[in-house]
This record gives C-alpha cells, sequence and structure tokens, in this order.
C-alpha cells in the first residue's frame, strides 16, 4: 500500500484531528459527564472573576493592577490552559504513565512519540476554561482585529509556556524515578501563582516565579504584552516559550533511553 | 563458541538480525519491614539484573518463529527491544535493516505489535474508531484504507462488533480486533507478545487460523511469544527457548514435536475414587496425581500409542469426565533442563534440514 508521509505541522494538525474526534467521541459516550464538566468549569472561573470584581470595589488598585489587567490575566490563562490542556492533557499525567510502562503503546507507532502520548487524553474540563477566556476577553478585551491576534498569540505561548514545564517535570520521572507528587505540586504552584498579578510577590518569591517555577512566563508577561504590544516583549515571550518547549522535548527524548516499560494489564481509555 | 547471525551469513532475506542483543535493568533492593524501607532512604542498594544476556539469530522474511521461554526468562523485553521500546544495554539488532531504538518512526510503519496484555483499542469507544485513528497515523490514503479494513473486517469476521464499544467486547473479539488494528497498514513483521492469553480453545484456534493466513497470504514475518504449546505447534516451523536472558534452543518445531511434544496429558474424573498408589498396567505412562476421585496421567505417546492407552483407561476405570492436553510450555523447558539440551538442538549446532538453512542465511545469501 502506497504510504503518504506528512510530516511537519500538516501532520501534526492532522493527528490533533484525528486525537480529537477520538477523544470527543470518547466524552460523548458519557455525555452527561462531559457537559457538567465543561459547564461546571466555565462557572468555578466565574466565580473568581466575580469575587476579585467585588474586591476591586474596594480597592481599585492593586500595584498598579486593576479590574480590567486581573480579568485579562484570566482571559489569556483559561485559554492558554484550555488550549494546551484540553489537547495535550496526557502532559501531567507523563509520570504516571512511565511508571507504569504505559508509554508502549505510543512508542510502537509512528511519529512522535511525545506528540501522541500528549493527545491520548484531552480534558474536557479544560474546553471550558478556554471558552471561558474567550468570552471574558470578547466582553472585556476591547477586541480589534490587532488586539483579538495579540491576545491568541499571547494565551497560546503562554499556555505553551505552561506545559512545556509540565512536561520538563513530568519527564524527571525517567531520571529520578517518580515525580508524581513533585510534579503534582509544581502543576499546582504554577496555576495558583499565576492567577495573580506578579507585582504582589516580592523578593525570594518573586525570584522563584521568574526561574524555577516559571509563572512569569505562563501569565504576566502574556498580560504584559496584551497590555502594551511590542516587538521585543512578544520575542521574549516567544523564545522563552519555545526554550521550554525545546528542553521539554529533549528531555523526554533523552528519558526515553531510561524507560523500563512494564508489564501491568494496560488498556487504552 | 555461539556464532552470530552476522557469521553464519544472514544477510538480505533475514527480517531480523540480533546480535549479541543485551538488556540491563537495574533492580533496588530493600531488607523487609520499615528498617530496611528507611535503610534504603539513605543507602539504596541497587541490583543489575541481565534481564538478555546477549542473544544472537535471525529470522527470515516470510517466517514464523516461536519465541518461548518461561516468565521472565526475556522473551518480551527481547520483543521491547526489536519494537524500539526499549534500548538495549548492548550488542545490535536490525528489523527490516532498521534500528528499531534509532530507527523507531520509520520502522513503525512497517512492523505491527499485538501485546497480549495491553490493548491498543479504545477501551470505551468502537474498535471502528480506533482503525479510523490508526488510518490517519499510518498516513493511509482513504480509499485504500477502507478497501483494507473492509478486507480485515471479512477476514476477522468482526463486523457483527465492529460498532460495539470494546468494552463489551468478549476477550477473544477483542483481540481478533487487536490483530486486525496491527494489520491495517500491511507491515511486514507482526510482533505478537503472547496473543491467545486468558482465550478459550475456539478463539485461540481462529486467532491461530488468522495468523497462518496473514502469513500465507500475505509473506508477513511473524514474531510470536507464547506460553501455549498448541500455538506452537499450529503456527511455527522454528521455536527458540529463551531462559535467564540466553537462548538455550534454536530448533524445528518438528524437532521439538519429536523430543518432547510426544507427551500428552490425560485429566480423569473418576465415578469411584481411586488409590493414592495407583500404578497404570502400560510402560510409558506416568501417574502424575492420583487422589480421591481424580487421576492425571503422562503419557509419552512414542511408547505407549494413545489408542491403547483409552483402551485400558476405559477397560480399568470408571471415567466420569476426561480431557486430554498437551504439556504446557513451562514443562517441556523444564524436561530440557532435566534431560538437558541434545547437542543437536543446541542454539548454536547446524541448522536442522529444511527451514534453518534459510534461517541461518546459508541458503539465500
Amino acid at each position: 500500500m502506497e504510504v503518504r508521509r506528512r510530516g511537519g505541522l500538516r501532520g501534526t494538525f492532522g493527528l490533533i484531528s484525528a486525537y480529537a474526534k477520538l477523544n470527543l467521541s470518547m466524552a460523548l459516550e458519557y455525555r452527561v459527564s462531559f457537559a457538567s464538566q465543561v459547564i461546571g468549569m466555565f462557572i468555578n472561573d466565574g466565580l473568581w472573576l466575580v469575587f476579585w470584581a467585588l474586591y476591586f470595589t474596594r480597592f481599585p488598585v492593586v500595584k498598579g493592577w486593576q479590574q480590567q489587567d486581573i480579568f485579562m490575566l484570566w482571559a489569556v490563562l483559561t485559554l492558554g490552559y484550555g488550549v494546551m490542556m484540553g489537547l495535550f492533557g496526557n502532559a501531567s499525567r507523563l509520570s504516571f504513565l512511565i511508571l507504569q510502562g504505559q508509554l508502549d503503546y505510543y512508542l510502537v507507532l509512528p511519529k512522535d512519540a511525545l506528540i501522541h502520548s500528549l493527545l491520548g487524553r484531552m480534558y474536557f474540563t479544560a474546553w471550558g476554561d478556554g471558552l471561558f477566556g474567550l468570552v471574558v476577553f470578547a466582553l472585556f478585551g476591547h477586541p480589534t482585529p490587532l488586539r483579538v491576534v495579540v491576545y491568541l498569540a499571547v494565551s497560546l505561548l503562554g499556555g505553551l509556556a505552561l506545559i512545556s514545564t509540565v512536561i520538563i517535570v513530568n519527564s524527571l520521572t525517567f531520571f529520578l524515578g517518580s515525580t508524581q507528587v513533585l510534579s503534582g505540586q509544581l502543576y499546582n504552584t504554577v496555576i495558583h501563582f499565576a492567577t495573580y498579578p506578579m507585582d504582589i510577590f516580592q523578593g525570594v518569591v518573586k525570584v522563584l516565579l521568574y526561574t524555577a517555577i516559571p509563572v512569569f512566563f505562563v501569565s504576566a508577561l502574556p498580560v504584559a504584552v496584551l497590555r502594551q504590544p511590542t516587538w521585543p516583549a512578544l520575542g521574549l515571550l516567544a523564545a522563552s516559550s519555545f526554550a521550554l518547549a525545546t528542553l521539554a522535548y529533549a528531555m523526554f527524548h533523552r528519558g526515553l533511553r531510561r524507560y523500563e516499560s512494564g508489564n501491568l494489564v494496560n488498556l487504552q481509555s | 563458541m555461539m556464532k552470530t547471525p552476522r557469521e553464519t551469513g544472514a544477510c538480505a532475506m533475514a527480517a531480523i538480525i540480533l546480535t549479541d542483543l543485551r538488556k540491563d535493568f537495574l533492580a533496588k533492593e530493600k531488607e523487609p519491614g520499615l528498617l530496611g524501607s528507611m535503610k534504603a532512604a539513605f543507602a539504596p542498594h541497587y541490583r543489575k539484573v541481565e534481564a538478555v544476556r546477549g542473544i544472537s539469530f535471525s529470522v527470515d522474511q516470510g517466517e514464523v518463529l516461536a519465541f518461548i521461554g518461561p516468565n521472565g526468562a526475556g522473551k518480551s523485553t527481547t520483543i521491547k527491544m526489536l519494537t524500539g521500546i526499549l534500548y538495549p544495554s548492548g550488542g545490535d539488532a536490525t528489523v527490516l535493516g532498521l534500528r528499531p531504538w534509532v530507527d523507531r518512526q520509520r520502522l513503525a510503519f512497517q512492523i505491527g505489535s499485538v501485546f497480549g496484555q495491553k490493548s491498543q483499542l479504545w477501551y470505551h469507544l468502537p474498535a471502528a474508531d480506533t482503525f479510523d485513528l490508526l488510518a490517519r497515523v499510518y498516513e493511509l490514503p482513504t480509499a485504500e484504507y477502507r478497501q483494507r479494513r473492509d478486507r480485515m473486517v471479512d477476514l476477522f469476521d468482526i463486523g457483527e462488533f465492529l460498532k460495539t464499544p470494546v468494552r463489551k467486547l468478549s476477550l477473544g473479539q477483542r483481540m481478533r480486533c487487536e490483530i486486525a488494528a496491527s494489520l491495517l497498514h500491511r507491515p511486514s513483521v507482526l510482533f505478537l507478545d503472547e496473543p491467545t492469553i486468558g482465550l478459550d480453545v475456539v478463539a485461540k484456534q481462529q486467532i491461530r487460523d488468522l495468523i497462518r493466513a496473514m502469513n500465507r497470504e500475505e509473506g508477513v514475518t511473524v514474531f510470536l511469544t507464547s506460553h501455549d504449546a498448541g500455538d506452537i505447534e499450529r503456527l511455527c516451523k522454528r521455536v527458540i527457548i529463551i531462559n535467564h536472558g540466553q537462548v538455550v534452543m534454536d530448533a524445528g518445531v518438528n524437532t521439538l514435536r519429536h523430543n518432547y511434544l510426544h507427551n500428552k496429558v490425560i485429566d480423569l474424573k473418576l465415578a469411584a475414587p481411586v488409590a493414592d498408589d495407583y500404578a497404570f498396567p502400560l510402560a510409558g505412562v506416568t501417574v502424575v496425581k492420583a487422589r480421591g476421585y481424580g487421576l492425571k496421567l503422562e503419557v509419552d505417546t512414542a511408547v505407549a500409542p494413545m489408542e491403547r492407552v483409552l483402551g485400558l483407561v476405559v477397560e480399568g476405570l470408571r471415567v466420569a469426565d476426561i480431557a486430554i492436553t498437551d504439556p504446557p510450555v513451562e514443562s517441556i523447558i523444564k524436561t530440557i533442563y532435566e534431560q538437558g539440551v541434545p547437542a543437536e538442538l543446541r542454539e548454536d549446532a547446524a541448522p536442522e534440514a529444511g527451514w534453518t538453512e534459510s534461517a541461518t542465511g546459508d541458503a539465500l545469501c
């Protein structure tokens, strides 16, 4: 049989589309659960904005941040998180997959094992986040064609920084053994700090948020670019996100050399 | 001195070549109990486990090879190295001319694999959906994919439940779908790791027939691991036995059958109790177990013809139920260890006439 070889972006998008169809079909097998997850996350995010709106009625400015800025922070973060975790939901389970020997299935498939592994599960609660981000930006972001483009770009780049960080920490499992707890804690820390204005943090915490816990690249820098788009700032964001992505890719593939598989009974679910 | 495939001249017609392939793991060890755990936390102790200890052989294109051995022998580790899942610790291997752990993505287009204990089918969806995904993964042109899928559906007789979620299929139905899925992209080599594990007799036979059909009709090279002597007898012409990570025997199945599979096991349920010291009145029949209403006999059919044995059983005992089975592979291996591997069957011995000429490449290069 003649086989086409589609590499690059086209092949990757084809693969994402095929996995998305399958994941959506699976979600629709349990449609009540699917709908409740998406709506539930939408409401959850909405309650946070209600909280912030109430807060800003008492304190209109926090270290230079106003309600509009916080709303944009949430719009950027939730869209980036929603797209990345919505599509690449297995990122936060990589440590588990490595320990349980569940990468076998992805390793015998053509194309990149990391892409297959990430696409293997999509989180539909995250779709609710992504939808929430779009709605918030549409309502409060003063959308113009240029701002829409910048919003989408910074959200996706911030999301790329987030997912890359998650992959890096999970890939440590190849070298250190189980890092499920560590990766879970780091994941929660990043998400937690990313929802607050960076300017409220000082000293050591601020240094950590720029380095070991790269919250700066996940939410603060994207919001800064959206607020005042400049090429250098956008370039810095793109460079840092792609640098993290490259490091994540390299760590995963380097780690595969140490992968030990396993003999547990596994099913694709 | 063991010969490497290259020394024996394996070349163009060999689909798989292993040369001194090795795989070590580090296993953490600790003394039992909390104290042991605390000691291990501060001063962990690792033991090197040699899962595969330098194995060398080749498999010809179109050959069906049984790669067998007891649990922990190194079968699955070898298969995982040959499919690119694991990196070896030493030695070399090529599958269709590609080094699996280096050229994994290219090789994946040309091989199929089924791991009996790991499903590639999406559990909550019908197998048809996984087939569609695999068509995209393997970049199969739509028209050709549909044609191929329809042929697989016919051949494997899975049309009736193709649209049923996998979680609702029987194990036999699922396994037929698994193998069909692994063949959608027309692989040249098929790795099957215990494909009949847990299946009933009918399902096992169906799977064997299908594997044989794919080998015959499409020339697919089959690399099979199994604990089931029936798989080996009915599918393979050549068997390699591995234990403790080393090849201990490489011989034709005819030779194995002649030497070891002439034993049959008869399980009897009796209508009257049997004495614990019961002795069967015919040479070549060993009483394995005699207790209460149960009696288990092992028959060396080369010495005691089965017809004669059954005649004596019916004459001398009140039989309520009877089952005749092959001895499990483990017992064959046990026999091999107890009796030793005959010189002519050792893995570095001259090949058996017929099939192994091509296996070593002498007749083909």
